[in-house]
């Protein structure tokens, strides 16, 4: 049976789970809706040594497990499942899951990015078959082997340092002359002997059957074409924003990214974005949860604007 | 509700010889996602009931049945019938989307 609810979120990572404590502690209803796992992302990652207020290096799971906590602490209403379409119903919004329906006044959109990939030859074909994008989730299978990290953010080189515990070494591939990540992660880096560069090479094809093998490579200097062999290779190349639900809602910039201002409402009123959908968010868990808390103040004023039911 | 049971290189083979659907799940202690997925496992074992087994493999303990299936990324789901691999999820997935692929190979 649908149920109306004053606000849904769709997105249950950090943007989503502020979102939800402000809008809980505003006494709206609220309902949170989440595909895959409330935490997001953020919990495969190994540590968090930078939210701010943690002096101890934190295990995102349970920082994760703590927003959750919280949120559940002011009756918010959690539920997994996919919203597959969003839709304009007279004066509110309907929100159609895999099972059902639920109709609200407001939408808080904070659903995210995916791993972004590079569309090269054998990439499908390898995934799960030693191309992999969780260091923390893969790493047991390459004990004592042979690994690449593609990228050179935050993501690539924390997830380097990861798998360092486990392989007989790690080869960063990047495709600049330098690294993008925090600088105290670059030093770690730098200093780890398990860890090697490739500088300035562009990835131009996975090569293996039934499993990884190697990766063929182009050294952007020299114009020649490498090929090295590895166990496993660890994509961190980036993220795209999951907008495909709202794309015909709302406007969103060549990117894909979802258009907004500071306060985070969209082109369309009555839906407002959080987190990685917006562009510029540097992939932080404190940006996220900031946005998330902006985003819900933003749509308490909205609903503040409505005619009393 | 389905029964739920951890299997080792050792005993996985006497589960194969059952008749029922099984869905076997390849986690270790260090994949959060895997973590994840016991909800939602709990979930489809009290909905399909005993049609199904669910066996979990800890992949640090049980590396040969890791490789005879090839599994190299967790969290991974196989869907297992008179022996044979009839699906795969791999990555975290919900409940609904276990019950989809369970529905399809039951129709």
């Amino acid at each position: 049976m649908s149920k109306h609810w004053e606000i849904i979120i769709i997105g249950g990572g950090p943007a989503g789970l502020a979102a939800a404590l402000y809008c809980g502690r505003a006494l709206r209803s609220t309902l949170i809706i989440e595909k895959y796992f409330f935490g997001g992302q953020i919990i495969t990652s190994d540590i968090i040594e930078n939210y701010p207020g943690y002096t101890d290096p934190q295990s995102p799971a349970d920082l994760m497990e703590r927003f959750i906590f919280q949120v559940k602490k002011y009756g918010v209403e959690m539920e997994n499942n996919e919203v597959i379409k969003i839709e304009r119903e007279g004066e509110t919004w309907r929100v159609n899951t895999n099972d059902g329906f639920s109709t609200t006044d407001a939408i808080i959109l904070a659903t995210g990015s995916e791993h972004r990939f590079l569309g090269v030859e054998g990439e499908k074909e390898l995934r799960g078959r030693g191309l992999s994008v969780c260091a923390t989730c893969d790493a047991p299978f390459f004990k004592d082997r042979r690994i690449a990290v593609i990228g050179g953010g935050d993501t690539a080189i924390a997830e380097a340092l990861h798998l360092a515990k486990f392989a007989s070494d790690v080869t960063i591939i990047h495709r600049r002359d330098q690294l993008r990540a925090e600088r105290i992660l670059q030093e770690r880096a730098f200093h780890n002997n398990k860890i090697k560069f490739l500088w300035n090479r562009e990835v131009l094809r996975f090569k293996g059957f039934k499993r990884l093998e190697s990766i063929q490579v182009k050294d952007k200097i020299s114009g020649n074409i490498e090929e090295f062999a590895f166990d496993g290779i660890f994509m961190a190349i980036g993220t795209v924003p999951t907008t495909e639900l709202v794309k015909n809602l709302v406007d969103l910039d060549a990117e894909g990214y979802i258009s907004t201002d500071i306060s985070l409402k969209t082109s369309s009123p009555g839906i407002f974005v959080a987190g990685e959908v917006v562009k510029g968010n540097h992939r932080q868990v404190a940006i996220s949860a900031g946005m998330g808390v902006q985003a819900s103040l933003s749509c308490e004023e909205y609903l503040n604007t409505l005619p009393k039911k | 509700m389905a029964e739920i049971l951890s299997a080792d290189d050792f005993t996985f083979d006497q589960h194969l010889k059952d008749n029922k659907l099984l869905i076997v799940d390849f986690w270790s202690p260090s994949c959060i996602p895997c973590r994840m997925m016991d909800h939602n496992l709990e979930l489809i074992a009290g909905i399909h009931g005993t049609s199904i087994k669910i066996i979990k493999i800890n992949v640090n303990e049980s590396p040969k049945t890791s490789s005879r299936y090839l599994v190299r990324t967790l969290p991974t789901l196989l869907f297992i019938q008179n022996q044979k691999v009839k699906s795969q999820l791999t990555g975290a997935v919900n409940s609904k989307q276990i019950g989809k692929v369970i529905n399809e190979i039951c129709s």
